[in-house]
């Protein structure tokens, strides 16, 4: 590693950086270190001046390493990695947010915090190698389970993008849940419109090919190049040949819209679904609408109860989303019908967001009654009508209703096609049975890279939202059904000569990327790796780096930190920041000014989950004084278990050092959200006081 | 409010959906208890003037309230907590006061007649102890004020 060539460059943005920190002499300091080949400072290193003198030294001095100590590396990134050197050899220091802007009072202090920022980029530099994405060939083909309202779009969104797809149905016909409906909601058009339209679309397209009576019985492979095999059961089918044909399809990627099933109200003993004749379902009712010519105009007393088993902390926890607009449709349909019907709808909380309050506005007007109150039970007359007793929270009094027919609102759940897939592709679901990733900030992704969520398989939701989400998946899609998928270097390596197979990684990696190779290595699929790195945390025998950040990097990154640099009294804290929000939490500490103590010096890690216990260990045992692990609050993981991960390996480091006689403290969790920079500044501070209250790390070397 | 007798944490998960009310058997012939409104009232913080009021009194606890709450919040539970506290705090005159110091010293809150003696021994029952120590643990246990 002699002959490697760094080039420094120091910017002083405009002066300001240089206000604080010493640039001069740190310039100066860095031109003797080993492999620098060039020093340079400029005002304004981002400017097209700046990119131009880098550009210009690369040529000049041969540099195969670039190191900017300039503002954090999460800003200028598109400026800094088109440098005409792999973007993988220029390394980043963070002179502006968390060295000058949060020690504006202390020169000196952000100074020598500034020369140990330096001195560990520059050990970490030495170990970088230049990384290529690599690029994995994949199929054009996808496939859709489930030929819902859903699916059908999902499939001709992917078709009409140039996919190839296999749309496949576990029931005989297509259609879904919709074709047993009599009116969509806020048009009150017939389905069928829309499905006959679907349908002759599916027909036309010699891109799309239709299985029904079929399902998946397994997957394998990775995305680009999925192998599914699908069986088809019954010969009745539309199109599917023979009987118990089972074949396999080659998918670059897999839309699930496996949809949902109505909550059966049998269990709510007290409104006598099953026992009493008049009291149906929201789904029932559709069924009648559809199939009873005078079904609508015969009813004169009707009610309606909503959230039935929805909200229900015994049943279905969750609000079934649909419910208010349907019971809304349905009784503006018995409304229209018959004006003399008596229409009530006992709710607790009507949900019409957007375009659909204007829907309940109608239903108002159109002389619906709303009463705000959900019956404890129904009751049966003699005369075989149904007498709902409420107590009307609004008028503050008991109100009776005599029905001839009671519809209760029930929800969605998860339906069995989604739990027989899940278990037969190994896909995660959330605590309702719905197949999962992060909802926020990922809503169509499944848990598992290349497998897309589409309509109610992910939440309830109703047609419009079903079809839009189908949309969304297949844009997600597509990016695995272009021929080739091009994936960032930035996945795990496993060593295999350090490796003894015990398993962890497989076990850890919330998105099973890791999987055996012959002699039962781990090997990762990169395309289903999203490099967040636990697994590299994970390894009890360090063997996993990440392509940007590796063991040896953090290591000799320790050895070369000065654990005295503030002077002999005063902590060094090592900060671990997760990317997404404690490192940027600490950035904006620092461009808001609030005043944060020297003492710690931060590692940028892809998620708190990346660290390794090992490192953690070494530090201490190299004499920094506190470590600082910090990551997103639990829930908001974009890893998953990231976190989580993190603070239960703390604690074991924590125990650790306890037997060894060492303060347990010197090891801490914080949960950072990434709009907290005061929490983040208030904890390194607190921090800092306790570790000197501590006093010195007995293993700091004099 | 007293953490110690009632979950407010359960408490506050109260949708308002009124359930527990239409259900009420008490509320059909007395419209004026609502537990609705009790539970309402508790999270206000109005947990005195519930304590002296005499609607906690009222309920039968037939759990109906409890059984159906969407919220799993055991609504006849949390009556019977008021009535805890409000005997906690029982004032040192009136009705309840002196049944409560009858009930201390004798075990009971009528004194027996000689009806009753009579009736026990035509039944065959034992004769009644005049002995309050079980009483007196009990009321150690509910930390009642005697």
């Amino acid at each position: 590693m002699s002959d490697i060539k760094i080039g420094v460059f120091l910017c002083t943005c405009e002066g300001e950086i240089e206000k604080t920190i010493a640039l001069d002499v740190l310039a100066q300091e860095a031109s003797g270190r080993p492999g620098v080949v060039s020093v340079r400072k400029d005002s304004c290193l981002c400017s097209e001046r700046g990119i131009g003198a880098i550009r210009e030294d690369i040529d000049k001095f041969g540099l195969d390493r670039v190191l900017i100590a300039a503002c954090s590396p999460a800003m200028k990134t598109r400026e800094f990695t088109d440098l005409g050197i792999n973007k993988y050899l220029v390394e980043r220091v963070n002179f502006r947010e968390q060295c000058s802007r949060c020690h504006p009072d202390n020169s000196e202090n952000a100074t020598k915090k500034a020369r140990a920022l330096l001195g560990m980029s520059l050990e970490k530099i030495r170990y970088s190698k230049a990384l290529e994405p690599v690029t994995v060939p994949a199929v054009k083909t996808a496939l859709v389970v489930g030929g819902g309202v859903a699916g059908i779009n999902a499939a001709l969104d992917l078709a009409g993008a140039g996919a190839e797809v296999f749309l496949i149905e576990k029931n005989p016909h297509l259609g879904g849940k919709v074709s047993e409906l009599h009116r969509y909601y806020p048009r009150l058009c017939p389905p069928s419109c829309g499905l006959e339209l679907m349908f002759s679309k599916l027909e036309s397209n010699p891109r799309i090919h239709v299985l029904t009576s079929s399902e998946v019985e397994n997957l394998s492979g990775s995305p680009g190049n999925f192998s599914i095999s699908i069986k088809t059961t019954s010969s009745d089918a539309i199109k599917s040949p023979e009987k118990d044909q089972v074949r396999t399809i080659i998918a670059g990627a897999v839309v699930v819209a496996t949809g949902w099933e109505p909550f059966d109200p049998t269990p709510l003993t007290e409104y006598g679904y099953g026992r009493f004749e008049k009291v149906i379902t929201n789904l029932d009712f559709e069924k009648s609408a559809r199939e009873q010519g005078q079904f609508l105009a015969q009813q004169k007393k009707t009610a309606f109860i909503q959230c039935v088993g929805s909200r229900d902390e015994r049943h279905l926890p969750y609000c079934s989303d649909v419910c208010c607009m349907v019971s809304i449709k349905q009784a503006l349909l018995l409304k229209q019908a018959n004006p003399d019907n008596e229409v009530t709808i006992y709710y607790n909380d009507i949900r019409t967001p957007g375009e659909y309050e204007a829907v309940y506005r109608q239903a108002r007007a159109s002389g619906i009654q709303f009463i705000k109150g959900i019956p404890s039970e129904l009751r049966q007359d003699a005369r075989g009508k149904i007498s709902v007793s409420v107590f009307d929270l609004i008028a503050g009094e008991r109100t009776e209703f005599a029905a001839d027919l009671v519809v209760l609102a029930t929800g969605m759940k998860a339906s069995r096609g989604t739990t027989q897939l899940k278990d037969a592709i190994c896909l995660a679901t959330n605590k309702d049975d719905f197949i999962e990733s992060h909802l926020q900030c990922h809503p169509q992704d499944s848990q598992r890279e290349g497998i897309f969520t589409a309509g109610c398989c992910r939440a309830p939701m109703d047609v419009s939202r079903s079809i839009e989400s189908a949309g969304a998946a297949t844009a997600k899609a597509l990016r695995y059904l272009q021929g080739e998928i091009a994936v960032s270097p930035d996945y795990p390596v496993v060593d295999i000569l350090k490796c003894d197979r015990c398993k962890r990684c497989v076990e850890e990696c919330p998105f099973k990327a890791y999987s055996y190779d012959d002699k039962g290595f781990p090997q990762v699929d990169i395309l289903k790796c999203r490099a967040c790195g636990i697994c590299m945390g994970g390894c009890p025998l360090g063997a996993i780096s990440l392509g940007e950040l590796s063991m040896e990097q953090l290591s000799g990154m320790l050895d070369v930190l000065d654990k005295s640099y503030l002077g002999e009294d005063e902590p060094v804290v090592l900060g671990f920041l997760c990317k997404n929000d404690a490192y940027r939490a600490a950035d904006d500490a620092g461009l808001e000014g609030i005043p944060c103590p020297s003492n710690l010096i931060s590692i940028m890690v892809p998620c708190s989950g990346a660290v390794n216990a090992m490192i953690i260990s070494e530090a201490i045992s190299k004499g920094v004084d506190g470590i600082l692990l910090a990551g997103c609050p639990d829930k908001q993981c974009h890893y998953l278990q990231g976190s989580a991960l993190a603070k239960t390996r703390l604690a074991d480091v924590s125990n650790k050092l306890k037997e060894m006689y060492l303060e347990p403290e010197r090891v801490r969790f914080a949960s950072i959200s990434r709009d907290d920079p005061e929490k983040f500044a208030a904890t390194v501070k607190e921090y800092v006081e306790e570790l000197k209250q501590l006093g010195k790390n007995p293993l700091r070397i004099q | 409010m007293n953490d110690e007798l009632i979950d407010g944490e359960q408490l506050k998960c109260c949708f308002h959906c009124g359930k527990c009310t239409s259900g009420c058997e008490v509320n059909r012939i007395d419209p004026s208890f609502q537990p609705h409104r009790l539970l309402h009232l508790i999270g206000m913080g109005a947990l005195d003037e519930l304590i002296n009021g005499d609607a906690i009194w009222k309920c039968t606890t037939c759990f109906t309230c409890s059984e159906r709450c969407p919220q799993r919040i055991a609504v006849t539970d949390i009556f019977w907590s008021l009535r805890a506290l409000a005997f906690r705090s029982c004032p040192t005159s009136g009705l309840l006061s002196a049944q409560k110091s009858a009930l201390f010293k004798t075990g009971r809150l009528y004194p027996a007649t000689v009806l009753d003696h009579k009736k026990r021994e035509k039944a065959g029952l034992p004769a009644l102890s005049e002995n309050a120590t079980l009483v007196s643990r009990i009321f150690d246990a509910a930390k009642a004020d005697r």
